[in-house]
């Protein structure tokens, strides 16, 4: 290298800044093309959750809030005796998932586990329930445990956060090297810092990439097989991963030169795009992908990105050279412009993150009932803090004292980097977490609404099911079993039920019931007021034995 | 789905106002009773089953009343009724029961009273199926539960047991209170 002269080096430079550039704009051109819009969660299925069907299903459906792609393995259908019903490889049609399930498998509860990958790369994991005839003990998946590996999250987790930390560490050095260095000083410790950062961002690529095979497949570290790195390298995610390593190496080469010597404009504005769309490959592999408007989602959270780089970055290079190295006059030059860019950039951080957040949270409800809207509102109270430390600086620099006093401003921008740490910490904990907007779409575990209890009589025992216990619509589900043993169904002759709110003076209203199968009716009632409802349910399990049980449903 | 409800609340509507004008022209208490209410442990009685029509279309073409399984009764007989043919179905009782003397090992478990030609009971009308049976079990009731069957192929029930409350069940199975036979005890329910 040291032979060669300046010139042909930057052709070289050049050269493999184009070629990545173009890798770029193809993948970039590829990369949008599965259109999607949140974390997936499942949002409808057939045979419904914990529903009873009269005969075995020859398949299952499962429709997802968004398109799925597949995990090898990780879609199961369990027998009620605990062998695997699903026949054959599940197909996967955008959001529809169809598993081929044995028809002849026997009565009792099925249980559907499945583990598949949404568009904005993140696993999504579930479970439910239907039973053919009569419900029994639900089976239990003795397959792998399909929530991926804790010590794995928190990889990822580590993973992320120093990405962010390495863009931190790269931006800042090569801005404030190509515009704001004095010449005086030696470049020796901002380079070696640059290089650090850019060998942390390929490195928290390439642990990104290895990770993301048992983050979305299950499994440690290090289960890690060809077939599922083949599956992450062809995914959205792998390739903007992929991209953004040739456009490190690209920019290595640019790199080189200018950060050993002020360098000309053209080489600076190549190095801007690379830089640009590198940042881009961040959005496109996570959440800004899959958002309802993934074209803004994408550039706003490359700005936001972009912007956090550029502050942070400048403001290290300020507290660990510039404002001990630096002498009163070059400060008094370097300060003013530093701050006007640090203005800039918080503006755009600020602007970008409100509008990641609107399209992210949607509701204000989210923002608190969520873990993400949370962890948003802690991000928010720091950055909160940071602003005010910032605008104090500012002041400082305005009053021309920061130059001749550079010590306070040190200890400012100290904190502000302390603070800021923590923020980013949290950022790579939010990108792992599920949009508030996804997340208060989910349907909770517990079923929040629906009202259930057993009654008893001499004859039977009587699962009632109330959904959602409100004014207006609601649909009953009646199970009857044996009065001593509420694991044996008992077939019913006839139902009847009647559902009356004395305290309103409301008579006894009819609830026709429609029998599903021999132990299991469904009707659909209109409840039109709150109140504590009887609901009066009469079973007839033979020609002349019937007994009428009474429950009080309380309704919202 | 919206005119399917809408059809059904008028359906529902429409037979509320049927009901409210026309069901209420009979008595009240138009339930299948047994008559006498009461009798005494041990012995004999004859009782009838008094069966309204509540019907105002169609007539009642057959009465099916169970015996109690609890209290099997040694022996049943019924009266004729003209137009009506009877079958009586028995069961195994086990441990057997001592009538007079000897072991019954079989019960009647069911009577069904079917009309032949045009005998059914009428709207409007009433008919009684007498029936003598003995000796009474020693129990506090016997409850019969009846299926009655109309010509349009309705089945009123007749099969809610008395209730603890003393609150009156819609289809309540018609019951025969039995005293103990000792003079000296008095009986634990005063007649209703």
């Amino acid at each position: 290298m040291a032979g060669m002269t300046v010139a042909p080096r930057r052709w070289v430079a050049r050269l493999a800044a184009a070629a990545g550039l173009l890798v770029t704009v193809v993948a970039l051109l590829i990369a949008p093309a599965t259109p999607a819009s949140a974390h997936a969660v499942l949002s409808s299925s057939s045979p419904a959750a914990s529903a009873v069907v009269p005969s075995g299903p020859s398949e299952v459906v499962l429709t997802f809030s968004e398109s799925v792609r597949k995990v090898p393995d990780k879609v199961r259908v369990i027998a009620p005796d605990g062998s695997r019903a699903d026949r054959g490889e599940p197909s996967f049609d955008g959001a529809v998932v169809t598993i081929g399930v044995d028809p002849s498998a026997g009565r009792g509860t099925y249980l559907v586990s499945f583990r598949v990958i949404s568009a904005d790369s993140h696993p999504v994991s579930g479970a439910f329930t239907y039973s053919v005839g009569a419900p029994s003990t639900p089976p239990v998946d003795s397959g792998n445990d399909s929530r991926a590996n804790p010590v794995v999250v928190n990889a990822v987790k580590v993973a992320r956060f120093l990405g962010y930390a390495g863009l931190v560490l790269l931006v800042g050095p090569v801005l404030v090297l190509a515009v704001l260095w004095p010449r005086r000083l030696s470049r020796r410790g901002p380079t070696r810092l640059a290089w650090t950062g850019l060998g942390l961002v390929a490195v928290a690529t390439l642990a990104d990439l290895w990770l993301q095979v048992p983050y979305t497949a299950g499994g440690g570290l290090f289960e890690v097989t060809g077939e599922g790195l083949g599956s992450v390298f062809g995914s959205a995610f792998g390739a903007a991963h992929l991209v953004r390593l040739g456009l490190l190496a690209a920019s290595a080469f640019l790199l080189r030169p200018m950060l050993a010597r002020p360098s000309g404009r053209a080489d600076a504005i190549i190095l801007a795009v690379l830089g640009a769309a590198a940042l881009l490959t961040w959005p496109l592999a996570g959440h800004p992908a899959a958002s309802p408007a993934p074209a803004v989602s994408v550039v706003v959270d490359a700005v936001h990105l972009g912007s956090m780089a550029v502050w942070l970055g400048g403001l290290l290079m300020l507290g660990g050279f510039l404002l001990r190295q630096a002498d009163e006059r070059e400060l008094g030059a370097i300060l003013p412009i530093w701050s006007r860019w640090a203005a800039l950039a918080v503006s755009a951080l600020l602007l970008a993150g409100t509008v990641q957040a609107l399209i992210e949270v949607a509701t204000p409800d989210a923002l608190f009932n969520t873990t993400y809207g949370r962890l948003l509102l802690a991000k928010i109270g720091l950055f909160a803090i940071v602003i005010a430390v910032a605008a104090y600086s500012r002041q400082m620099v305005r009053r021309r004292t920061a130059a001749q006093r550079p010590a306070p401003v040190r200890r400012a921008v100290w904190v502000e980097l302390a603070v800021t740490a923590v923020v980013l910490g949290l950022s790579a904990t939010l990108v792992q977490t599920t949009p508030a907007r996804t997340a208060v779409a989910e349907p909770s575990g517990t079923q929040a609404g629906l009202f259930s209890t057993t009654l008893s009589s001499p004859l039977y025992s009587l699962r009632v099911e109330l959904d959602p216990a409100q004014r207006g619509n609601n649909s009953i589900h009646l199970y009857a079993y044996a009065p001593d043993n509420q694991s044996q169904p008992l077939p019913v002759a006839e139902w009847k039920a009647t559902a009356a709110l004395p305290s309103a003076g409301i008579e006894p209203i009819d609830v026709p019931l429609l029998p599903l199968v021999d132990n299991h009716a469904y009707g659909d009632v209109s409840l039109p007021a709150a109140g504590d409802w009887q609901l009066k349910i009469t079973v007839r399990t033979t020609d002349i034995d019937q007994a009428t049980v009474t429950a009080t449903v309380p309704i919202r | 789905m919206t005119r399917l409800r809408r059809t059904a609340t008028a359906a529902t509507a429409l037979a509320f106002t049927a009901v409210a004008v026309l069901g209420f022209a009979g008595p009240a208490s138009a339930h299948v009773t047994v008559n006498p209410k009461e009798a005494t442990q041990g012995g004999y009685a004859r009782v009838a089953f008094r069966v309204p029509n509540e019907s105002d279309t169609a007539s009642t073409t057959k009465l099916e009343v169970v015996l109690p399984e609890n209290a099997p009764v040694g022996s049943v007989s019924t009266m004729p009724v003209p137009g009506w043919t009877v079958a009586v179905e028995k069961r195994k009782v086990d441990p057997p029961i001592e009538v007079h003397g000897s072991q019954i090992t079989e019960a009647v478990a069911k009577i069904t009273w079917t009309a032949t030609g045009d005998a059914g009971v009428k709207p409007g009308q009433f008919q009684e199926f007498p029936v003598s049976m003995g000796p009474l079990p020693k129990v506090e009731s016997m409850i019969f539960k009846t299926l009655q069957t109309y010509s349009d192929g309705n089945v009123a029930r007749w099969i809610d047991e008395p209730q603890p409350g003393g609150a009156e069940p819609e289809k309540p199975a018609p019951v025969l209170t039995l005293t103990a036979a000792a003079p000296s005890r008095r009986p634990r329910r005063p007649p209703p």
